[in-house]
């Protein structure tokens, strides 16, 4: 996380773009395929405030807060459009 | 039509059909607007002729040969004399007109750009996947930009703008182009440029978009009706299609004779009215095409469109057999998972029952009692057909019953009649939620109404002032299981929007209660059995908390109630009846805190606080550990036991329980002769610019605010000192402080005042010039001119008052029905979206298409309806049990 302004409103979560080397590690236990995975533009603020540069079909893990669990983890395929 | 459909289908395409393939496609064409002989037979080349199917029974298809019924028709089509625009696509024509260069027919764009779009476009249709971008889209971004350009890049020639004249005329510079000069411009459109307008031109061109040919439907999507007199009477489209074929004919006569131009013109803008109104007959900016009667033709638009339309009504909204509709009524003495069914209702509505070796004999005895009646005054369910294991229904009758009653066995299907206990679906319109619908068992009962528990009336928010409910019976044994375990009442006592009871005590139940077990209430053994009889029960009457009470020994109703109460539950909480403004200390002297121990409630009254939905701690406790049965027993016996004891103690409240001393309504007028005045003071104060406005509002706004401040104080005020009087022996306060119906506010404004009325929040200041009403002066900002009443509901209001409180009262109506028409439609859409999200087994939450939605439901796997208000474990629950409540 760097310290673009977007990162502090604390209603936009934290964004890890994840390494094609553990992408399979996060998904296979969830029983999950990339492709079933809820998606996020490419152009998505968020995605162009993060250090490394997104690109379609890398996913992305989401730290979000969560009302009921305290935290709660989400992951999201990129796209172009 | 019980043939096989041969083929399979993998792939449909959406596209504009061609003249081409309209006449492929047709089975005759249409000359003649005729459509029936002198002998009622179909006219060839007419309107109704056999090739485009049957709509009488002995005559066959001349295309298919099938029969009437069998045969869905077959499609004919009418040549047009001269060309005419596809009102539905004149926006669209508009469009590619203006994107186009007229001499060339290129699109006008560089080719780079065309190359561009065409690539995008060539990608998604070579991708199979689902997308939410369309191949629409990015055509018409490429029309857009098109649009755009000054000249045209090939021939670099100025463009000229296209307008259109709704709905199909459009214009050049002013000059008219016809429907010929429009086709013959898309004509030109070279297929090299259609795929960026969104055509994929192995399909369709632009051109098909002014028609040349008119399709027609088969006969029997526009069937003729014969009326009484014998008269036979056509469809509207028939009607329409009618008018179609005489126009085109007088046109193409008038043409061919060469007739002047003018008169061609005329006829051409006929017929391109009639083929509009013959899709639509709600375009904007024509007359409707009406009827002889003066009803509008309903043509083919507005037999799809809207509620009413083959959509809504037809396909998405379905109507069932096996279900009933009626008023319904109330009855404390059923259970809340019970509906009351009249008999005459109960012998229409069937289960179809398996034979088997277990309930032959049973079914035997209902065949019997269907015709041989032992008892005609009691209901026996009876049985009017059979299903045999073949296959074929029977219907017994009186001839043939015997003999089917004895070759009655296992493997048979028999449609009985409904009896006590069967499973049914419940459900009362508008069904807003998941409790709008729930399953009840039958009580076959006299009467015509159905009968409901007055528990139920909240989740399907209803009452009985003329209400009716829809009653289905469940078919297949899946269908009764499921309803059985999901949709049962008792199920949906728990609430999955907040972790609550939804479904208690209401109303006399809470009233009933409080009187049982408020204060010091006792009851002779005589009271203490009658009421204790109610809830059937059967143990040991308790020790008498009043054993030495004159006339013999006494209980009290808490010692009743706690009869309904599991052995292991110990609470302590406050009452409703609570003063929020007293310490504890007073009152637990006023015994307004209730305290449960091991199962015996030992201070305090049970009211709204313990029973109720939402606020009931007794029944939240009950319901989420005790399970779905227990509370729905627990409902029911506090419904008999309220009951059994307003029938020992009664209740009744009438206008005198507003009556409040005369020094108390003297000390409210005074608090509001007070208030007036100094309402008045800073009244005067603002008009003589002394008056101060506060940080970040005007000094108007800041008067108001301070006004209102004052007459809502005045307005606590007088509920204080009304409230003050009405005390807990009004039976009026005993059900708002309980919480069983109505408030201290509806009451002080009963014996009290009113108080200011507002609209839009704010006092009331619309009216004449300057001033509300003309009883007072032009710009009388003082608490009377601005809608202050100062009556009471019980004194009457004064003229000037009664207007003021039917401007409040109005608004509020007005909201409701502004609010419900709104809040509908968010849901509709609201639902739309997610009807089909399903909490799979291994906890996401996923779409049809398998993506998931949510990794988690709800983030941390818990059903709400299993929680307490949300929260998965109840930890001061558990403090209390582990350290025991001390
Ligand atoms: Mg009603
Ligand atoms: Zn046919």
């Amino acid at each position: 996380m760097n310290d673009n302004i977007l990162w502090l409103n604390k209603l936009v979560p934290k964004h890890v773009l994840l390494k094609e080397s553990e992408i399979d590690g996060k998904l296979t236990p969830l029983n999950i395929t990339r492709e079933q995975l809820p998606k996020i533009l490419l152009k998505d603020p968020a995605l162009k405030a993060l250090d490394e540069e997104a690109k379609q079909n890398d996913v992305v893990e989401v730290h979000r807060f969560s009302e009921s669990a305290g935290s709660n983890i989400a992951y999201r395929r990129v796209v172009e459009e | 039509m019980r043939e096989m459909i041969p083929k399979k289908i993998s792939k449909i395409d959406f596209a504009l059909m061609g003249p081409k393939e309209v006449r492929k496609l047709s089975a005759t064409k249409v000359i003649t607007a005729d459509t029936y002989d002198d002998d009622g037979f179909p006219i060839p080349m007419g309107l109704m002729d056999l090739h485009m199917g049957v709509i009488e029974p002995g005559l066959r298809c001349k295309t298919s040969g099938r029969k009437m019924d069998e045969d869905p028709g077959h499609f004919g089509h009418i040549d047009l004399a001269m060309p005419v625009i596809h009102s539905g696509y004149s926006k669209t024509v508009k469009d590619i007109l203006n994107a186009t260069h007229p001499a060339s027919g290129r699109l006008m764009l560089t080719q780079d750009r065309i190359d561009h779009y065409d690539k995008q476009i060539q990608a998604l249709m070579d991708s199979d996947a689902g997308t939410t971008v369309s191949i629409g889209g990015i055509a018409s971004r490429a029309i857009r930009e098109a649009t755009k350009s000054k000249s045209c890049p090939h021939c670099g020639e100025p463009k000229i703008k296209v307008t259109l004249d709704k709905p199909t005329t459009f214009r050049e510079e002013g000059r008219k182009l016809t429907p010929k000069e429009v086709r013959s411009r898309l004509e030109k459109i070279p297929n090299s440029d259609l795929l960026c307008l969104g055509f994929n031109p192995k399909i369709t061109r632009p051109e098909y978009m002014v028609l040349t040919v008119l399709s027609v439907p088969p006969v029997p999507m526009r069937p003729s009706i014969t009326l009484e007199s014998g008269e036979r009477s056509e469809d509207d489209l028939t009607h329409k299609l009618v008018d179609v074929l005489r126009i085109n004919q007088r046109l193409r006569e008038n043409r061919d004779a060469g007739a002047p131009q003018l008169i061609v013109e005329d006829l051409w803008e006929l017929l391109q009215y009639h083929i509009t109104t013959y899709f639509d007959n709600q375009t904007a900016g024509i007359p409707t095409a009406r009827h002889r009667s003066g009803r509008p033709l309903k043509t083919i638009v507005q037999r799809l469109k809207g509620k009413e339309g083959r959509f809504r009504s037809n396909l998405s909204g379905k109507r069932v057999n096996f279900s009933a509709r009626t008023v319904i009524t109330p009855d404390p003495y059923l259970s809340i998972n019970q509906v009351g069914v009249p008999e005459l209702a109960a012998r229409e509505l069937t289960v179809p029952v398996r034979i088997n070796i277990h309930n032959l004999s049973f079914m035997r005895q209902l065949i019997k009692e269907n015709f041989v009646p032992t008892d005609p005054e009691k209901y026996i369910p009876g049985i009017n057909y059979m299903i045999r294991p073949d296959g074929r229904r029977v219907k017994l009758t009186d001839e043939n019953w015997e003999f089917n009653h004895d070759r009655l066995e296992p493997g048979f299907i028999v449609e009985r009649h409904l009896m006590d206990g069967d499973i049914v679906l419940f459900n009362r319109q508008p069904s807003l939620h998941r409790m709008s619908m729930m399953a009840h068992e039958v009580r076959i009962m006299k009467g015509k109404t159905f009968r409901i528990n007055l528990c139920v009336c909240p989740p399907y928010n209803a009452d009985f002032d003329g209400d009716e409910m829809n009653l289905h019976v469940v078919q297949s044994e899946e269908a009764r299981a499921e309803a059985r375990i999901l949709m049962r009442v008792q199920e949906h006592i728990r609430s999955p929007r907040f972790g609550g009871a939804v479904i208690g005590a209401i109303h006399d139940h809470i009233t009933g209660m409080f009187l049982l077990t408020h204060g010091t209430a006792s009851y002779d053994i005589d009271q203490t059995v009658r009421v204790l009889s109610r809830v059937d029960y059967k143990g040991e009457l308790p020790k008498p908390e009043y054993p030495k009470a004159e006339g013999g020994p006494r209980w009290s109703g808490r010692q009743i109630f706690s009869v309904l109460l599991p052995n292991d539950m110990n609470l302590k909480y406050n009452a409703s009846v609570y003063f929020a403004d007293r310490t504890p200390e007073e009152n637990a002297e006023l015994d307004m805190i209730v305290e449960i121990v091991n199962g015996n409630m030992i201070r305090g009254p049970v009211d709204g606080n313990s029973i109720s939905a939402f606020k009931g701690r007794i029944l939240e406790e009950i319901s989420r550990l005790q399970g779905a049965n227990a509370a729905k027993d627990f409902i029911d016996k506090v419904t008999r036991l309220a009951v059994g004891a307003l029938m020992e103690t009664g209740c009744t409240t009438g206008i005198d329980d507003a009556d409040v001393p005369q020094d108390a309504l003297n000390q409210i007028t005074e608090a509001q002769i007070a208030a007036v005045k100094e309402v008045d003071k800073l009244v005067n104060a603002y008009n003589k610019g002394k008056f101060k406005p506060r940080p970040g509002r005007s000094v108007e706004e800041t008067l108001e605010v301070e006004i209102m401040g004052v007459l809502g104080r005045v307005r606590d005020k007088s509920g204080e000192i009304a409230g003050w009087h009405l005390g807990m022996d009004n039976f009026a306060v005993i059900m708002a402080r309980s919480g069983a119906r109505g408030s201290m506010l509806n009451l002080s404004q009963m014996a009290g005042s009113i108080g200011q009325q507002a609209v839009r929040g704010e006092r009331i200041s619309r009216g004449y010039e300057r001033r509300t009403l003309s009883h007072f002066n032009k710009g009388d900002l003082g608490a009377d001119a601005k809608g202050f009443v100062r009556s009471s509901y019980k004194s009457g209001l004064s003229p000037t008052e009664y207007f003021f409180h039917s401007m409040g009262g109005r608004e509020g109506l007005v909201d409701t029905a502004v609010r419900t028409s709104r809040s509908g439609y968010m849901q509709r859409r609201l639902v739309n979206a997610l009807e089909d999200l399903r909490v799979k087994y291994d906890y996401t939450v996923r779409n049809t298409a398998n993506t998931v939605v949510q990794f988690q439901y709800g983030e941390d796997s818990i059903d709400p309806t299993k929680s307490k208000f949300g929260k998965a474990i109840d930890v001061d629950g558990l403090i209390e049990e582990v350290a025991g409540g001390k």
